[in-house]
């Protein structure tokens, strides 16, 4: 079943590059999207289409994150930098030996990145508005992934054996702790502020309720989750790791705990690797671990954007006004498609 | 390399693990690796920058950081710290040969082993090439009573170099060797002194690549061919018997029969001993020959993760028969022998 057609989108009203260097990420910024590659170069594209090249790093960037109209990298020479579309870049932090694999923004304007058990973040000194505020901290574990809460004043870090969250926006230094035995990664933070559910290790998710009250592991994938995503009021979770889309309720005090997953029917047997929730619709941008590209709605319908990739898709995003999406895999391919219409 | 490697030699990045106890000569053996002229680029991840400066453009410091999975079973636990590291290696792919991992003294070799049966990411792109095992022949004597990861390194070491060979006599070297067969039949042993090896013996060894699995036959189990009059086909090591006497010692168990096989009662009992006896085996190698196949079958493993295939056709110039090694703690050779002769095909 379709309802755009079975012409991959790309094919009409996109473009496709095809280079041999990894996407690591394609991050939605305010006026187009931000993709950043594993030879520590980045690329900025304009919502007319104009694309900006920049070298940013001498060596791989890690993790990447929007900044309001730039893009932020973090990248394995120890180095966090900031590059706007003009081509002006500022370095927020540079240590040699660092590998920087996990970075965060808020909607502020705060930049958290970590490597091993290591946590930095510059915040918005909202007096000057320059960013002088550096906190640091010492996580108990490497961590595995790193979210701002929705407000911005506090930081939730994934580790071995559970969760902290850090009050960065205040002189507290000890962490709210959420634990769970295992290996934590990707990390999310309810838009409501209510839930932090990690992905772990070993093909399943764990939900904490922020006060701490109750938890829950919500498994059954067949892969690891990569990727997840929330709804546009933030209700419902969707995430990677199974062939369908599978989406975790949230509208209710416990959220899913208690409660199962729907999964959107899928045609695919193979796994997501990575998804995109549209800003405004009910519709998700997913990639999968061959290459595929596709858009799909609740009912199972599904528009083709681009198809055998070659390698697992390893981003994707929805612009901010939802009417361009972008993907980039492993190897190297990477687009931008306009979705308007749909 | 023959066309029989080929097929299980995917292309991905090689890793090769330096593993030894403290003061053995890893660090000399590493910068040996990057400073000779080969050509080749490698990655290096290192816990701590040591004394010793490491010469090279792309180091990566990290903290042992072990991950539990399921319970934090022994044979479940992967190195977190390098799932972390080679995925962001993998970003710049292209860029290095190979990656080289330098363990500290006192690691456990087997979390960095299983990290790459483990990790389907890392499996995707990168392979275990081989564990390297650096022993100092001047104190080993003494680890080997008091230090359990000295005893584990050797174990699960698939290369060993007996380092600071010059300190010592042959007889002394004999005794250190003995020793060490006792604990791993089937590791390449060398003599060196400063670490000074031909790279060739210790880099893209395929010791985890199911194609080269008991490639180099251990010296033992040609001598063991005495020991078919036995009344029934098999062998084991005379050191095992010898280190039996101990029962909490590190061994080995060697078994062996020239009858066919059944495969449908022999992956049953393998199974079951791995899951009974998965703590206690760090290693398992074999080449087995099932009843009415001619395709000779190779079984490798870590702890309870055991894979196998069927490799090639036996070839008309080998015998065929079955061989599988175990190496572990508190193995007993009747026991798995019993089990093992049960699965000959009637």
């Amino acid at each position: 079943m379709s309802w755009g057609g079975t012409t991959p989108l790309v094919e009409n009203g996109g473009w496709l590059e095809n280079g041999d260097v990894h996407v690591t990420a394609v991050n939605a910024l305010d006026k187009g999207f931000g993709f950043s590659f594993g030879d520590g170069s980045v690329l900025l594209v304009n919502t007319d289409g104009q694309k900006h090249k920049f070298a940013s790093h001498d060596g791989a960037v890690l993790c990447a994150a929007s900044l309001g109209d730039r893009l932020v990298t973090a990248g394995d020479d120890g180095r966090v930098v900031v590059t706007a579309i003009d081509g002006t870049q500022t370095v927020i932090f540079e240590q040699f030996g660092r590998f920087f694999d996990q970075l965060a923004t808020s909607s502020w304007g705060g930049i958290a990145f970590a490597d091993g058990r290591k946590i930095f973040v510059v915040l918005p000194d909202s007096a000057n508005s320059e960013r002088t505020i550096e906190r640091q901290y010492q996580a108990s574990g490497s961590v595995g992934g790193l979210c701002f809460g929705p407000k911005g004043r506090k930081l939730a870090a994934s580790r071995n054996n559970g969760a902290s969250v850090y009050w960065v926006g205040t002189a507290r230094d000890a962490p709210d702790e959420y634990e769970w035995p295992g290996a934590h990664g990707p990390i999310t933070w309810s838009p409501r502020g209510d839930f932090v559910v990690t992905s772990m290790q070993e093909n399943a998710l764990h939900v904490w309720r922020t006060d701490n009250e109750k938890h829950g592991r919500m498994g059954g994938y067949p892969t690891r989750i990569k990727s997840m995503a929330w709804s546009p009021k933030g209700t419902a979770l969707a995430t990677s790791g199974s062939n369908g889309v599978v989406i975790w309720p949230f509208a209710t005090k416990d959220g899913p705990i208690g409660r199962g997953a729907v999964q959107w029917p899928s045609n695919s047997d193979v796994a997501l690797s990575q998804l995109s929730w549209h800003p405004t619709k009910n519709m998700i941008l997913t990639g999968d671990y061959e290459g595929d590209v596709t858009l799909v709605r609740e009912d199972g319908a599904i528009v083709p954007v681009a198809k055998e990739l070659g390698s697992v898709v390893t981003s994707v995003a929805f612009s901010k006004d939802g009417k361009s999406l972008a993907f980039g895999t492993d190897e190297g391919a990477y687009g931008v498609v306009a979705c308007a219409d749909l | 390399m023959s066309d029989e490697h080929a097929q299980t030699s995917p292309a991905t990045v090689p890793v090769t693990v330096l593993t030894g106890y403290l003061g053995a000569g890893k660090t000399t053996l590493l910068n040996r690796i990057l400073t000779e002229d080969h050509g080749k680029k490698y990655a290096v991840i290192v816990n701590e920058f040591g004394e010793i400066g490491i010469d090279n453009d792309l180091v990566v410091d990290t903290d042992e950081e072990i991950f539990e999975m399921n319970n934090g079973c022994v044979c479940c636990t992967v190195r977190g710290d390098l799932i972390r590291i080679l995925n962001g290696l993998m970003k710049r792919v292209g860029d290095f040969d190979g990656i080289l991992i330098e363990t500290t003294g006192l690691a456990d070799p087997a979390p960095v082993a299983q990290t790459f049966f483990m990790d389907d990411d890392v499996r995707a792109k990168t392979h275990l090439d081989a564990v390297v095992t650096v022993v100092d022949g001047k104190h080993i004597a003494e680890r080997l009573k008091d230090a359990p990861e000295a005893r584990e390194q050797i174990a699960f070491g698939d290369v060993i170099l007996v380092n600071k060979a010059d300190l010592l006599s042959d007889d002394e070297l004999a005794g250190i060797e003995r020793s060490v067969r006792a604990i791993n039949p089937y590791a390449v042993l060398h003599r060196t002194v400063k670490s000074d090896i031909a790279l060739d013996k210790i880099l893209d060894r395929g010791a985890f690549d199911l194609g080269r699995i008991l490639e180099i036959e251990p010296s033992f189990l040609v001598e063991d061919h005495s020991h078919h009059d036995h009344g029934h086909d098999h062998g084991h090591s005379h050191d095992h018997h010898h280190h039996g006497r101990h029962a909490n010692d590190m061994g080995s168990v060697s078994l062996r029969t020239d009858k066919m096989l059944n495969p449908s009662v022999f992956f049953p009992w393998v199974n079951s001993i791995v899951d009974a006896l998965g703590p206690d085996i760090l290693r398992t190698k074999g080449i087995l020959a099932f009843k009415d196949d001619d395709d000779r079958y190779v079984l490798q493993g870590v702890h309870m993760i055991i894979e196998g295939d069927s490799q090639r056709p036996w070839r008309d110039d080998e015998m065929r028969e079955s061989r599988l090694v175990f190496i572990g703690r508190n193995l007993s050779a009747q026991e798995l022998e019993e089990g093992f002769m049960a699965c000959v095909a009637s």
